[in-house]
């Protein structure tokens, strides 16, 4: 008859436990967001290429990192191990500066970019000659060839992130700068509209020189430029 | 719709990207854009991964589809900064076309602007409201340097150096 409580059977309560903070951390709904804002701060911190812009989304940091910093995947961090030095020292940057970068910029065979990574590898070298660096930069192996910096000032960090990422650069010039423009651009852009078909023979370099010139060929070089440019510029990771 | 499926799928993009498995990762992107059509993060990605497949297989799209793709991107969400610039990348480039293109980039500059100056007012404010005036003072410095006579800036500056004032 609606409206009438039959009489319930007497279930047992269950044991009652306090909240945790063991429950709360190992809640699903929690962990599943724990791993989640694990994984965005990984792929945070693998970031190498800090640029001169820093990241507005990160919260103000110390001057010096208390105990430890992001993993580097470095290649100056590599450079310092095969050195077969415990640490790394501002000497050993300024060293990984001159010869891993500049020695590097002297091979490329296309000027602009000879005379603009000549002069950010200077200033970073100008940039290090400042009076307050600590020599010696902590770093301790994490996986593969990943570090993980301890008690680095934020400006010696930016300094090897910016290191590297020139190098990384420098190398991508020399990488590309002897190949044939047919091979730097996916067969798709063969297709497009006035296709310089007689420049696919030519290397990114001569293509570099040619467009800035007042050749005949000028014209076709810059859009096989452009071309080469925009598939390198598709390529570039995500990160 | 499953959120997890859709952040699990542009994970594994963004993997066969970095990857160079170009042709891969836009057969994936097929599968996400049938559940997610007006994704306007993947119809980007899909303007740009068409961009890099090769010819030697006649299924892969054609160019124009790629434009298409960016178009409605754009036209989903006109204030979408990645799609401007692949559209204005798309036009210097491909097309040759670099007066339409300054268009697209004038348009993304605009909403990166918009953008950049939002998360700065943001940003002094959070600084005022937990007492860090002198970080507060660091980013207004800044704000101005990319929005100098800025009437919001300039009257939060106001705020701010009543803040100063009292320290």
């Amino acid at each position: 008859m609606p409206g009438v409580v039959l009489e319930q059977p007497d279930l047992p309560m269950p044991e009652y436990q306090p909240t945790t903070l063991d429950w709360v951390k190992n809640h699903p709904l929690l962990r599943g967001l724990a791993a989640r804002e694990a994984k965005i701060k990984q792929s945070d911190s693998s970031s190498n290429d800090i640029g001169t812009i820093q990241r507005f989304s990160e919260p103000a940091q110390q001057n010096i990192s208390s105990i430890s910093t992001p993993i580097v995947q470095a290649s100056f961090i590599s450079f310092v191990v095969k050195m077969g030095a415990k640490k790394a020292s501002l000497a050993i940057l300024k060293k990984f500066i001159k010869e891993q970068i500049k020695d590097k910029i002297t091979k490329i065979a296309v000027k602009k970019f000879t005379k603009q990574f000549a002069k950010e590898a200077d200033n970073l070298l100008g940039i290090l000659e400042d009076p307050w660096w600590v020599t010696a930069i902590g770093f301790i192996p994490v996986i593969g060839d990943g570090f993980d910096l301890v008690r680095v000032p934020k400006q010696i960090k930016t300094a090897i992130n910016k290191a590297n990422a020139l190098e990384e650069r420098v190398k991508k010039v020399l990488r590309i700068q002897g190949m044939k423009a047919g091979e730097l651009i996916p067969g798709k852009f063969k297709n497009v509209k006035d296709y310089p078909t007689e420049l696919e023979g030519r290397t990114y370099a001569e293509i570099v020189d040619l467009a800035s010139g007042g050749s005949t060929l000028a014209d076709k070089a810059k859009t096989m430029k452009k071309l080469i440019e925009q598939t390198h510029r598709l390529m570039e990771k995500i990160p | 719709m499953n959120i997890q499926s859709l952040t699990d799928g542009l994970e594994q993009l963004k993997i066969l990207h970095n990857q160079g498995k170009y042709l891969d990762a836009y057969k994936l992107l097929e599968k996400l854009l049938r559940d997610y059509p007006y994704s306007v993060e993947l119809l980007v990605r899909q303007g740009k991964l068409i961009q890099l497949l090769d010819d030697d297989n006649e299924e892969t799209p054609t160019l124009e589809i790629a434009r298409e793709s960016l178009k409605i991107a754009n036209l989903i969400n006109p204030e979408s900064i990645e799609a401007s610039i692949e559209l204005g990348y798309f036009e210097y480039a491909i097309n040759n076309s670099s007066e339409v293109a300054i268009n697209y980039f004038k348009s993304a500059r605009k909403n990166a602007e918009i953008g950049l100056k939002s998360a700065l007012i943001g940003e002094i404010k959070c600084y005022i409201d937990i007492d860090n005036i002198s970080k507060a003072r660091e980013t207004i410095e800044k704000a101005k340097i990319f929005f100098p006579d800025d009437s919001d800036i300039g009257v939060l500056e106001f705020e701010l150096q009543e803040y100063e004032g009292d320290t």
